[in-house]
């Protein structure tokens, strides 16, 4: 072989140099491709789009199927429209698994431009995943006091907007008139006190000699705790606006952890936690005839305004009303529960904020999204403005107005903030501890609050 | 195209293509990668994050120093529990699949009918999906309805709350574990397969009782595969966690609250990544000690034949 040739075949050889250079330029690429993001814009123009012409809107939400994919299709079809400059796209994505997958996304750097999300997802704004709204809000004048104030103040973390709520979700207590004509009950009185909840429920349970609960007359751990809705019905708050941290009324709380063990008490914390779970699947069977909210296997229950919907669709013969949860007479603030928005948030780092917070926006002053999807969703519009639309005062049922004129101007005022799901999950497990193992109720409570304070704190830096 | 043959008067400084520890690594340079980013990246990222106050979004983890394991050992009852109940649910676990699965290890080692069909059927419960047998028990074991009680009621017998109690929770979720664990069946099948008949000869010939054959015998020459499931075993039932969070979440009153459950729930739940990353690491260093302890004390035990 001359040298010429060595020299050819060393150009076609695997040099270490090269190796190196070959995965350098790899790696480089892909490093510039994802600094480049190659979303919004510079995918219309690779899509062959004109630049300019539009953005890209992404929207994720977990309306997969049925009326309320068609509801929101409809809704971002008409964003569509009056927005031409927006191009929304729809990705549907488990509601098991969104906030996860937002929070992954935006670490990642790839988060969708808006999604749905509800009050709780606003304490997010704590670890920096969502965008602060309140420039936009301020530049577009956009009226906050037309809100309901309970969600005006989920909407909000540490004083600025971080997200827009579309709907508002309210708790009733539903109530089965035929149960309670059976036990002799007057279905036009029912419970206004928790006094009377007792009494009532009492009446209804039946109870096998070994503990098996047959049928619930009522009982406040189910579907569940609902520790929010029962504290706040009890009198407790649940946050010091000057202090910043977690607050709660220690005797309201004492109060409410000890009505609780009552009724351990009385069934036997394991019977309902067996009752729970043997009726427990798929919510309780919220989307199935064989539910027990259909079948009479529940008399009395609190449940989101949502529910309303339901009953009319998986249970069209039951007699049912509702009425505001009742509260504890004795209690100073008492409120009827607390209320929860239902929100779209514009993540962190997105591509097109202006594009998210348009849509989101959109979603929460739209009057069609209120009378077409709101509405049949059997929640109220979060926009006073919206509430009082004649289509709201004509809704089957008379819930609307319920909700609208007694509950919503009443409901305790909960603000967003991050530490939310721990401080919820330390209150659950200290009324378990109440029920199931006797604890001292100051004194769960006490530890509760200390770790879930100290948690905020972290959650601050 | 890289040249294929190889040039015998070519001294440079390049890789030939006949040089196979190069393409070797060229080769398996994704997994490399994979393995650098994926595995040894984050083992030491997670050490150093575990002393940093750290969330997933911002990239800005603030050393806090010891605080994250002071805060552990000394203001979270949580932590205590959980570590609590994972011990008590790799000991009872560690006790009863290593019985049972020898038991039946034995009874498939027989030389009966249907052999391969049983084998498959113990087989089986390792095939399954964990979220899918996950729901499966929650119907098995539902305290109205379920399966078990429903073959008790048939007897007269009232069973029990299963995983609604926190007294039975635990044994629940244990013997759903203990019913999954085919695979230490199967090492043990074949433990049982390489011992010597002669042996057992020898000893029929002595008059051995099966008894004496069992504790002489069987168990001295299956103590290798005993002691690689009793060490898999534990490394295994200390990261139990999805079964647990499918069918209890940790409850009820946190009775089945595993250390990986907590762990999860403050990584994924409450965004604590720096104190998630303290977690990770004691369950680490608890794993690796309790190994290193059970091959000073058994390693030394083991027969192996030879």
């Amino acid at each position: 072989m001359n040298e010429k040739e060595r020299k050819a075949g060393n150009e076609q050889q695997l040099s270490r140099r090269d190796l190196l250079k070959m995965l350098g330029g790899s790696a480089a690429g892909m490093s510039m491709a994802k600094i480049a993001g190659l979303g919004g814009s510079a995918a219309a123009l690779l899509g062959g789009m004109p630049a300019g012409a539009q953005s890209k809107v992404e929207i994720w939400t977990g309306f997969g199927q049925g009326r309320m994919a068609d509801a929101m299709q409809g809704a971002i079809d008409n964003f569509a429209v009056e927005n031409p400059e927006f191009a929304p796209e729809h990705i549907i994505v488990p509601w098991g698994e969104i906030t996860d997958r937002v929070i992954a996304a935006t670490a990642a750097g790839s988060p969708p431009d808006v999604h749905r999300g509800w009050s709780g997802t606003v304490g997010n704004a704590a670890i920096g995943a969502l965008t602060n709204l309140q420039p936009y809000v301020d530049a577009q004048n956009v009226d906050l006091s037309d809100f309901w104030p309970a969600t005006l103040d989920q909407m909000k973390f540490q004083g600025d907007v971080h997200a827009m709520s579309i709907s508002t979700i309210v708790q009733f207590l539903y109530y089965n008139k035929d149960r309670m004509r059976e036990a002799g009950l007057d279905p036009d009185s029912p419970p206004s006190t928790i006094a009377e909840l007792d009494e009532q429920g009492a009446a209804l349970n039946d109870v096998s000699d070994d503990g098996t609960i047959n049928r619930l007359g009522f009982s406040p751990t189910v579907p569940g705790l609902q520790i929010w809705d029962w504290g706040a019905a009890f009198g407790s708050q649940y946050w010091d606006e000057s202090e910043g941290n977690i607050a709660i009324d220690e005797e309201a709380m004492i109060a409410l952890f000890e009505w609780y063990k009552s009724y351990a008490d009385q069934f036997g914390a394991e019977n309902l936690q067996a009752y729970a779970s043997t009726y427990g699947g798929n919510n309780f069977g919220r989307n199935t005839p064989q539910g027990i909210y259909y079948t009479g296997l529940i008399t009395f229950w609190v449940l989101g305004s949502w529910s309303y919907n339901d009953m009319g669709e998986y249970g069209p013969d039951v007699d049912f009303d509702v009425i505001p949860i009742p509260q504890l007479a004795s209690a100073d603030d008492s409120a009827p529960g607390t209320s929860n928005g239902n929100m779209y948030l514009v993540p962190a780092n997105c591509a097109n904020p202006d594009g998210g917070f348009a849509f989101a926006n959109f979603m929460s002053s739209s009057p069609f999204v209120a009378i077409n999807k709101a509405l049949p969703d059997s929640v109220m519009p979060s926009r006073r403005s919206l509430a009082n639309l004649p289509e709201v005062d004509e809704k089957e049922g008379g819930w609307t107005i319920l909700a609208r004129d007694e509950i919503l101007p009443n409901t305790l005022q909960r603000p967003s903030f991050g530490g939310n799901g721990f401080f919820g999950g330390a209150l659950n497990e200290a009324a378990e501890n109440v029920m199931f193992h006797g604890a001292d109720p100051a004194e769960v409570l006490a530890d509760a609050v200390a770790r879930s304070r100290r948690e905020v704190e972290r959650l601050r830096g | 195209m890289f040249k294929l043959k190889r040039d015998p008067a070519d001294q440079s400084n390049s890789w030939r293509t006949d040089n196979l520890p190069a393409w070797g690594l060229f080769f398996v340079a994704p997994w490399i990668i994979g393995f650098l980013a994926f595995t040894v990246y984050p083992f030491f990222a997670s050490l150093y994050f575990s002393f940093t106050n750290f969330n997933i979004i911002n990239f800005s983890p603030r050393w806090v120093g010891l605080d994250n394991y002071v805060e552990l050992f000394t203001a979270d009852p949580i932590f205590w529990i959980s570590i609590g109940n994972s011990i008590r649910y790799a000991a009872l676990l560690l006790i009863f699949a290593t019985v049972f699965d020898i038991f039946i290890a034995y009874l498939l080692s027989l030389n009966v009918k249907f052999l391969s069909i049983y084998r498959t059927v113990f087989f089986f419960p390792v095939l399954v999906p964990v979220v899918a047998a996950s729901l499966t028990w929650i119907w098995i074991l539902n305290p109205r309805f379920g399966l078990i009680n429903g073959l008790l009621d048939l007897i007269g017998v009232k069973g029990p709350n299963w995983l609604a109690s926190p007294d039975t929770a635990m044994l629940s979720i244990i013997l759903i574990a203990v019913w999954g664990s085919g695979r230490q069946v199967i090492v043990y099948l074949s433990g049982f397969n390489d011992i010597p008949r002669s042996l057992y000869e020898a000893a029929d010939i002595d008059g051995a009782s099966g008894t004496q054959k069992f504790w002489r015998i069987t168990l001295p020459l299956l103590s290798p595969q005993i002691f690689f499931n009793v060490v898999t075993l534990i490394i295994f039932s200390l990261q139990s966690f999805s079964e647990v969070y499918i069918m209890t979440g940790g409850g009820p009153a946190n009775s089945t609250l595993l250390y990986a459950v907590n762990l999860y729930n403050r990584a994924f739940r409450d965004f604590a990544m720096g104190y998630a990353s303290a977690l990770a690491w004691i369950m680490f260093l608890l794993i690796l000690g309790l190994t290193l302890i059970i091959f000073k004390f058994l390693s030394g035990r083991v027969i192996y034949e030879r």
